[in-house]
């Protein structure tokens, strides 16, 4: 993330509206000032150093900057972590598409971390089974008032009988009913049955296996920058003779390598644990989930759990990766929701869902820390089998919706099931394309087809029409008797939108093997940021703005005699467009002079679309809109403190509705109303910075 | 999305029907048929319609309420310190303020102490209860059990609510030798008596800025005589009796003045005051709250 001044900006407002203040006023001089100790902090803030302090241990706590102790001078050195500032901003999302994706106890748990930072199993456990019980010990009124002063752990045990009565609403309970339209689902879940230790433990578990919860080591609080320097250090001493020539240098860069990997393979051995134990196989969540409608203890003390349980004292926090590769699948689903349909998407998210169990994070740099098989599946991509997605699909999905229907001879079978085994080439600007010896290989993909293909069709010959009415309800999922029969037939139909996902233009998919399928999320990120920007350039310059860029992008540098021949334009709107886009920073042109006294008319201008510096151009302006949506938001809260100073009254938190006369309440929905807008737009900007630079 | 000035290209505008040839020097201004309109660009446009954002999907909104939700529950936490701005910077009209340098965005933020509660406000009634204290401070001690091996070693006394304002902290171990040899190197040329008391609290100031000044560097130097020239108020540039005084001050924010029941922080105690009022202070030292608040 490169920090321009509105990304530090954009960086500081977040942390102050989730963590506050002081969190926020040590990120932001940070970030201006680079590293710093507690001193030059003080100094630069104007805090006292007690102040600087604590929300030094607070931005720590919530993993917002990194340190590097020098154990000789014991001097400190603290430094800004802007990706993790700027993740502030996803938090909303990131709950929601865990909450669909793992449940809501998941939900729940990730909120957890949210709150506290990284923090022990059995801390997390702890709070986690007291946060969300206490609601329950206090919707039975107002008797067992001391509850949150109680530590007792169980204190829900005695009384989750009568739940249900008394009043849902409760003042302390930050579940708030009328903000969140969602949460009676939530309630409904938590109020079915008592939070069982082990239950929490077991979806931590199964999300430490998944990667969103990471397992902490104290190597995670230095930038990965300041890691690599130190292991180059320790590497160092054991060449007394000093790192020259070639040979010495590649054995220490070798061992450099070496040690980082073993930091990875450190980092990830609870995660390894708990995925070598067999139930934390993802598709047997899956059916736990699909047994009993939702994240329950069916499975109640099965060992995932008492392995965490063994290990109390593991210090875990959220892994803000593995959450970028959910928003990913979601991204992309919804963009084949728009090219293909509906369906067709719903396939394509139970696809990535399956892949991505293996894939970790979305980029990576060198600094990444990885370890080798990580990097492996990053280098060589990760595959699924038809199997493996169709028992990841939802069962509600209906998959003999949203296919036509040809006729057995339309259909050229070689050609529909073609595998390809190389993944096609980066589609980008012509500007730094160098030809290299891969793109001979591609041409040579062979003319290998998927025969499975043709054994599931005679298959459906043979007459299994009869089973596709009965697919509207998904009579069964097991391998018993007939049900395998009409298995066959919706993998057959499932196959079929998979076909079409890797036909598209788009190539959501491809079919690297027999009935193997894998996404290169490479091209396919690429096309969706040229999508993106091809809407800005069309918004702000119109088609044919559009229209000129999209050539250059083709083309490479053209000179402005080429270009109107080849946009069939006029040459001075040609001239008038470019003019314009130039200045607004989207296209650059090039002077070449054909002779030494450089006139305007024996100089060749090149026009040429630099994709790199428009990208970041255009994030530069997305960060600073968002700076302005969050600004606009204080400027509101302002307009309408009045009325906000009272729905922060304790008393009326969470019940607004009834405690509220009514024009104070009307006013109060109004400006949640156009907070809902700010952050909403707020997230959608977002969006474009994850497709621009994250995903 | 376009800002205005990009780098410095000549010509552009909207339409480009009437106006001159072209520049010497523009792409493609040997072509006499190109008319450029070199007048400058409005700075706002004519009919400004921003496009109206579509309404929210159902992702969007639950992904606002999660977000609305968590913000709220984390606000509740004793953790939480609270936005906090000057009041005079509050009364203006717009409360987001230019910020050019670091002292002004360094003003903007409010201090809480004796000298700046606002007196009608703070007799304490009976909807206080109701209300938080604004946090300036997150209560870090007894909270919850912290991973204090991820902490760096000086932040663990803040940690554990022992922070004693020093530039060190609580932390004693290694710092407290370090600093010892150090001021036994720079013994001669200062005997000030109050320079081994540095870790106490009243006067601290004076003790910790002399030191300070001692092992700076050449540029850091420059870099507060600058500071301090520009904004003495504002920067902690280490000038003298008006700097210690911020300095108390900012000491004095940090209690939590409602704990003070006691005789300490009498001066909103409602019994209490008018016997205290009219007496004048210019007697007393009481420090620095005390005469601040006169009125």
């Amino acid at each position: 993330m490169l920090v321009t001044r509105n990304a530090a900006d954009l960086c500081a407002l977040l942390v102050n509206e989730l963590y506050g203040q002081l969190p926020s006023r040590i990120v932001a001089a940070l970030l201006a000032r680079g590293r710093s100790n507690v001193r030059d902090l003080a100094l630069h803030t104007s805090l006292n150093p007690k102040q600087v302090r604590h929300g030094l241990a607070l931005a720590i706590q919530h993993n917002l900057v990194f340190y590097q102790t020098d154990h000789e001078t014991a001097t400190t050195i603290y430094e800004g972590n802007p990706q993790a500032s700027y993740h502030l901003a996803r938090v909303g999302k990131i709950l929601d598409v865990i909450d669909r994706k793992y449940g809501v106890m998941a939900k729940n748990l990730v909120n957890d971390l949210l709150m506290l930072g990284h923090v022990e199993v059995a801390e997390l456990v702890r709070y986690h089974r007291l946060k969300h019980s206490l609601k329950k010990g206090r919707t039975n009124g107002e008797q067992n008032h001391d509850h949150d002063h109680n530590l007792d752990p169980y204190p829900y045990l005695n009384n989750d009988n009568d739940f249900k009565n008394g009043d849902p609403d409760d003042p302390f309970n930050d579940d708030s009913h009328y903000v969140n339209g969602n949460g009676t689902a939530h309630g409904i879940a938590d109020d079915v049955m008592p939070i069982q230790a082990n239950e929490v433990y077991d979806t931590l578990a199964q999300l430490i296996a998944a990667g969103v919860i990471e397992s902490v080591s104290a190597t995670m609080f230095q930038s990965p920058q300041d890691l690599k320097a130190s292991v180059e250090q320790e590497c160092t001493k054991e060449f007394p003779n000093g790192v020259r020539g070639a040979k010495v240098t590649t054995e220490f860069d070798a061992m450099v390598k070496s040690q980082i990997r073993a930091i990875g393979v450190e980092r990830t051995t609870m995660k390894r644990k708990l995925q070598e134990n067999a139930l934390y196989e993802p598709s047997n969540i899956k059916r736990r989930k699909l047994a009993n409608g939702g994240m329950s203890n069916g499975f109640a003390g099965d060992s995932g759990g008492s392995i965490l349980r063994d290990e109390p004292n593991t210090v875990v926090r959220l892994n803000f990766d593995k959450c970028l590769v959910e928003l990913r699948n979601q991204k992309l689903t919804e963009h084949a929701e728009d090219f293909v349909g509906e369906t067709t998407a719903q396939v394509f998210a139970a696809l990535l869902s399956s892949l991505c169990k293996k894939v970790y994070r979305c980029q990576h740099d060198q600094h990444t820390i990885m370890t080798e098989e990580e990097e492996e599946t990053y280098f060589t991509g990760v595959r699924v089998t038809s199997e493996e997605i169709f028992d990841n699909l939802s069962p509600g999905v209906d998959v003999s919706a949203g296919v036509g229907t040809a006729s057995e001879e339309d259909i050229d079978i070689r050609f529909a099931e073609k595998i390809r085994k190389y993944p096609p080439q980066i589609q980008g600007s012509h500007l730094h394309e160098t030809l290299d010896e891969g793109d001979e290989i591609l041409g040579s993909d062979d003319e290998d087809y998927d025969r499975s293909g043709e054994h599931l069709k005679k298959a459906h010959a043979n007459g299994h029409h009869g089973s596709i009415a009965q697919n509207g309800t998904k009579p069964s999922r097991d391998h018993s008797g007939e049900g395998q029969s009409s298995r066959t037939e919706q993998m057959r139909q499932m196959r079929q939108h998979l076909l079409i996902l890797a036909e598209a233009k788009q190539q959501f998919v491809r079919h690297c093997g027999q009935n193997e399928w894998t996404v290169d999320f490479g091209p396919l990120i690429q096309q969706l940021r040229y999508v993106e920007l091809d809407t800005m350039i069309e918004d702000n310059f119109g088609r044919q703005g559009l229209r000129l860029t999209r050539i250059l992008r083709e083309k490479g540098k053209l000179d402005d005699k080429t270009l109107p021949a080849m946009a069939l334009m006029r040459k001075p709107d040609v001239h008038v467009k470019m003019a314009e886009m130039e200045m607004a920073g989207f296209l650059e042109v090039q002077e070449v002079p054909r002779d030494n006294n450089r006139a305007a008319n024996r100089t060749i201008f090149f026009w040429f679309f630099d994709e790199a510096r428009t990208l970041k151009r255009v994030l530069d302006n997305v960060y600073k809109s968002m700076v302005r949506c969050l600004e606009r938001l204080e400027v509101e809260r302002y307009n309408k403190r009045n009325v906000l100073s009272l729905t922060d009254r304790r008393d009326i938190q969470g019940k607004e509705e009834e405690m509220l006369r009514g024009d104070v309440y009307n006013e109060y929905l109004e400006f949640t109303e156009i907070e809902k807008k700010l952050f909403s737009q707020v997230s959608r900007l977002d969006d474009l910075v994850s497709i621009f630079q994250d995903f | 999305m376009s800002g205005r000035g990009g780098r410095g290209g000549r010509g552009g505008g909207r339409g480009g029907s009437r106006g001159k040839p072209a520049p010497p020097g523009m792409p493609g201004g040997d072509d006499p048929s190109l008319i450029v309109n070199d007048q400058p660009q409005e700075t706002y446009p004519k009919f400004y319609k921003p496009p109206v954002a579509p309404h929210l999907t159902p992702l969007e909104e639950r992904a606002v309420a999660c977000f609305v939700k968590f913000r709220r529950a984390y606000h509740n936490t004793p953790l939480y310190t609270h936005r906090h701005i000057n009041g005079e910077f509050l009364s203006l009209k717009d409360p987001v303020l230019p910020r050019h340098g670091q002292s002004q965005i360094n003003a903007r933020y409010g201090v809480k102490n004796r000298a700046t509660i606002d007196p009608f406000l703070s007799v304490p009634m009976y909807s206080h209860r109701f209300v938080d204290e604004t946090q300036t401070l997150p209560k870090l001690r007894d909270t919850r059990p912290w991973v204090k091996d991820l902490f760096p070693e000086e932040l663990w006394a803040t940690l554990d609510g022992r922070d004693t304002s020093g530039p060190k902290g609580g932390f004693q171990t290694k710092g407290s030798v370090s600093r010892g040899t150090k001021r036994k190197l720079h013994d001669d040329d200062e005997d000030d008596p109050y320079v081994d008391g540095d870790d106490d609290e009243e006067i601290f100031g004076l003790g910790r800025s002399q030191r300070r000044r001692e092992n700076e560097t050449e540029e850091e130097r420059k870099a507060r005589i600058d500071g301090a020239g520009k904004d003495a108020d504002n920067e902690d540039g280490d000038v003298g009796d008006p700097d210690d005084e911020d300095e108390e001050e900012m000491e004095v924010e940090d209690d939590d003045y409602d704990s003070g029941e006691d005789d300490d922080g009498g001066d909103y105690n409602a019994e209490a005051y008018f016997d205290n009022g009219d007496d004048d202070d210019f007697g007393d030292d009481d420090g620095v709250g005390e005469s601040a608040m006169d009125f």
